[in-house]
């Protein structure tokens, strides 16, 4: 596992690879694979039962009730189909800064080793391009801890609705994590909704640096925008800070809000928070991993 | 109330307002911070709290404040006014200022009130507005334009710069004689009359335009003279009067010193009294001048009352004139000290006669024996019989110590048919000595200002001359000579204009004073030159031909002396209150707040500058 040990120490790894994604619904690809669906199929859980009629595959007669009813009744399974885990990663210049993309990239890791455990296709997505195809099985986590650690370093201009919208019309269904500061002039709930509408899962981690989550007062400045370049003009006074926090805050409540809406999930992170912790601990404790 | 601006001309000032704003558009750069993203900042600028108007201020609050500093710098240098509503009058002003000899006094600050006076007058004329003329008029001991009407600063300026307090109370019935005339030529919207309130109590005069009466600080302890004379005791011995009066704020004792050539006559200290009376006699010689001076212990805010001058008379002896046939008279009088009894002395100082005619001499004082003027011809009747005195009016100078009773008189002098004493008053006769049946004595003023005493009946038909009284009655009257003659006594003269008799008839005298004054002036023909102004104490000599006199001034006045101070100004039917010298242009400039203001928002300017949040 070449760079692996970058993203994440390998007791960590061997912990996530007995964790699972827990989906909050359940959004399945056409193919063949070990997720049940709603829809009957071939799979080992039993959904339903019916009469029998003629031109049934008589493998499927519940030969018991039979004998003990005397009216032969057909056995209905559920489809079990594959799942893609979409790993979206901002790599904006915005997320440059205070090491959120690093954050971003061990989290991203985490969950690929723990999807890949759990048979899930596996494709990472930045405004890059595709860093991963969609893999799947363990013998393709060498490969996505390697894309993962190699991937070029962040420089996009892109808003994060529009990575979205790009997964989205890949035509996969699953899980999207998205892992953004959400600091663009896009509307992020569009992105999400966007993922949803596609068939996946939007699960938004929100990282944030220190001083974007508590800034000290910029004074009379001209702020410049690292990504874009554009300048602002801030003039300091008392409430300043307080409107800040309070726009974070209203942003914080609308990633929560979009995402619960469309039966997805929402984290928000400080760019030096531990990423074994995270992974181990608090995606655990919100039902992310089981 | 409207606004009005005295230089509009520089509200081209507000042009500044466009490289304002270029120097703000074209401002340093402020520190430049590069955040991670503005999305968060953005929102914060665009929160309903920040869009209101007070943010949005506040966001450009620099450019704002030197916008404002910028309009009231304009503002104020277009020098703004409130007109008061008298845009229907013609906008002239009188500008009154007291320049009486109080407004000297030194005031706790080190300044007068005459120049708080001037200063508020200045501010007063930098407040002009277009249109506005003032009129400038001192008002002293006498009533003077100091310029007429005009709106040039300067001018008004220049005529104020000579202004010196006067030895002299406010004349404000001339003042007001004055603005009668100054109403006459134009019609004035009022006058301001800046002074410190020491006025008279009442003027009688009215007010021919609006005052308003702009009350100034005071002074405080004062100590002056406010009258002298002095008596001659004895040949070369003089008894000097003097009174001193203290200011109603303080009493304070002082020392009385009386000089001669420089030499020190007599010294004297004095009680902190409210007022004192002093009497010292000196030894001084004739002719000279007495000089009186008053040294405070403590504080004296008015200098110019603390000396007065004494000019005392040569000594000379008094001639008389006896008529012939009058003996008793001319052995009564000569036994008088320092008298010359004459026949024929055409110069005579007292005469005595028993014809009408002497009694028209040019003497100070005739008496005339058994004469009857023509005057009173028809109010009395003299004729045989006898008299006696009913009544003497001891009070008289010439009757004083005289006793009368037992006269016996052969002569009957009695009130005519329908006469009495009051139409003897009416022609300017007093009746000195009553008989049972008419006049014995009687008085009456002369032409050229002295005294005539008219003996009804004669003296040597009446045991007059055998009397004790008869050689005190001529001692009466060598005194009462000496006294018209100002042989004797002397007084200090109070400052002002001057009324001298004794001159020679129908010549010019000149009069000349301390600091180089000099004015001349025409005699009648009594001898008597009027309207002399001698404007400051001091020694002055009358120059009458190539006889020269002595003249002692003094300010002499009590009100200024006590420096009274009057809330109001009491006119013959109104009353103007005081108002405060800064209620005569608090209604005025408005230039002084727009620059306090401009100044106040450069200094907040700076200080939001450079505020740490």
């Amino acid at each position: 596992m070449a760079g692996a040990g970058r993203l994440l120490p390998n007791r960590t790894l061997a912990r996530l690879a007995r964790a699972r994604l827990q989906a909050v619904g359940r959004r399945t690809a056409r193919g063949c694979g070990m997720h049940a669906t709603g829809r009957g199929g071939t799979g080992a859980d039993i959904a339903d039962y019916r009469d029998y009629a003629a031109g049934d595959d008589l493998r499927h007669l519940d030969w018991h009730a039979f004998a003990r009813l005397g009216k032969p009744y057909l056995r209905l399974h559920r489809r079990e189909e594959d799942r893609h885990l979409v790993l979206i990663i901002d790599d904006s210049r915005s997320m440059a800064s205070a090491g959120k993309e690093t954050l971003a990239r061990r989290l991203a890791a985490g969950l690929a080793v723990a999807g890949l455990h759990g048979d899930e296709r596996v494709s990472v997505l930045t405004h890059a391009g595709e860093l991963l195809p969609p893999v799947r099985g363990r013998a393709a986590i060498a490969r996505a801890l390697g894309a993962l650690s190699l991937a070029p370093p962040p420089g996009a201009r892109r808003r994060i609705d529009r990575l979205c919208a790009d997964a989205a019309a890949r035509g996969r269904r699953g899980i999207a994590v998205v892992f953004s500061d959400f600091l663009d002039d896009g509307d992020p709930a569009a992105g999400l909704h966007r993922l949803a509408i596609a068939g996946l899962e939007p699960w938004a981690v929100q990282i944030l640096a220190a001083g974007e989550r508590d800034p000290d007062p910029p004074g009379d400045a001209d702020l410049i925008d690292a990504e874009t370049g554009a300048t602002l003009a801030v003039d300091s006074d008392a409430d300043l800070l307080h409107r800040y926090r309070a726009a974070l805050r209203r942003l914080e409540g609308l990633l929560a809000a979009a995402a619960r809406t469309r039966a997805g999930r929402f984290l928000g992170l400080a760019a030096d928070a531990d990423p074994e912790r995270v992974l181990l601990r608090d995606l655990m404790q919100r039902g992310w991993l089981a | 109330m409207s606004l009005g601006w005295s230089s509009p001309a520089w509200l081209a000032l507000a042009a500044l307002a466009f490289p304002v704003l270029a120097l703000f558009l074209l401002r340093p750069r402020r520190p430049r911070r590069e955040v991670a993203a503005l999305a968060l900042w953005r929102a914060s600028l665009h929160d309903p709290r920040a869009g209101h108007p007070a943010q949005r201020l506040r966001r450009h609050l620099s450019l704002w404040l030197a916008l404002a500093s910028l309009a009231a710098i304009t503002l104020a240098a277009a020098r703004p006014h409130r007109n008061l509503g008298h845009g229907s009058t013609a906008d002239r002003l009188v500008l009154a200022i007291d320049t009486s000899a109080s407004m000297g006094a030194r005031l706790a600050d080190g300044g007068t009130p005459l120049a708080a006076a001037v200063a508020a007058a200045r501010a007063r004329i930098a407040a002009l507005r277009p249109g506005e003329c003032l009129c400038l008029v001192a008002v002293g001991a006498r009533a003077r334009r100091l310029g007429g009407f005009s709106d040039d600063p300067r001018t008004l300026g220049d005529a104020l710069a000579g202004l010196v307090p006067e030895a002299g109370a406010t004349d404000l019935a001339a003042a007001c004689r004055l603005l009668a005339a100054i109403a006459h030529e134009g019609p004035c919207r009022g006058s301001v009359l800046f002074t410190d309130g020491n006025l008279p109590a009442t003027v009688d005069a009215e007010a021919p335009m609006p005052i308003e009466l702009a009350l100034l600080p005071t002074g405080g302890a004062n100590l002056g003279i406010t009258a002298c004379a002095a008596r001659r005791t004895a040949p070369g011995r003089w008894r000097v009067q003097v009174r001193i009066e203290a200011s109603a704020a303080t009493a304070m004792g002082g020392q009385l010193r009386i000089e001669q050539d420089g030499d020190l006559l007599a010294e004297r200290p004095l009680a902190p009294v409210p007022v004192a009376e002093v009497a010292i006699e000196v030894a001084a010689a004739d002719d000279r001048l007495l000089a009186l001076r008053l040294q405070p212990y403590g504080p004296d805010c008015l200098t110019i009352d603390d000396e007065a001058w004494l000019a005392l008379p040569k000594q000379r002896q008094l001639r008389v004139r006896v008529a012939s046939g009058l003996d008793a008279w001319r052995r009564a009088l000569a036994a008088q000290e320092d008298v010359i009894v004459a026949d024929d002395d055409a110069n005579a100082d007292l005469v005595i006669s028993d014809r009408s005619a002497d009694l028209e001499d040019a003497a100070p004082l005739a008496l005339g024996d058994g004469v009857v003027p023509v005057s009173l011809a028809d109010l009395v009747e003299v004729g045989a019989g006898a008299s006696a005195v009913a009544d003497v009016r001891h009070g008289e100078p010439v009757l004083a110590h005289l006793a009368l009773a037992d006269l016996a008189i052969g002569e009957r002098v009695a009130w005519a048919q329908a006469a009495d004493e009051a139409a003897a008053e009416r022609r300017g006769f007093r009746i000195l000595v009553h008989g049972d049946s008419g006049p014995l004595l009687v008085a009456a003023q002369a032409a050229g200002g002295g005294e005539r005493l008219f003996l009804l009946f004669a003296s040597r038909r009446s045991t007059l001359p055998w009397r004790l009284a008869f050689p005190l009655l001529a001692g009466n009257l060598v005194d009462r000579t000496r006294a018209l003659r100002g042989l004797d006594q002397t007084v200090c003269l109070p400052t002002g204009l001057l009324t001298l008799s004794g001159c020679a008839p129908g010549a010019e005298v000149r009069l000349r004073g301390p600091g180089g004054t000099v004015m001349s002036a025409q005699t009648d023909t009594d001898g008597v030159a009027a309207g002399l102004a001698a404007d400051r104490p001091g020694p002055w000599i009358l120059e009458d031909g190539f006889r020269h006199r002595h003249l002692g001034i003094g300010l002499l006045d009590p009100g200024e002396t006590r420096l009274e101070r009057r809330q109001s100004l009491q006119l013959r039917e109104t009353t103007v209150p005081a108002a405060g010298a800064a209620a005569s242009h608090a209604a005025g400039p408005l230039w002084p707040w727009l620059a306090a203001a401009a100044i106040a928002l450069l200094a907040f300017d700076w200080w939001w500058m450079h505020r740490r949040w």
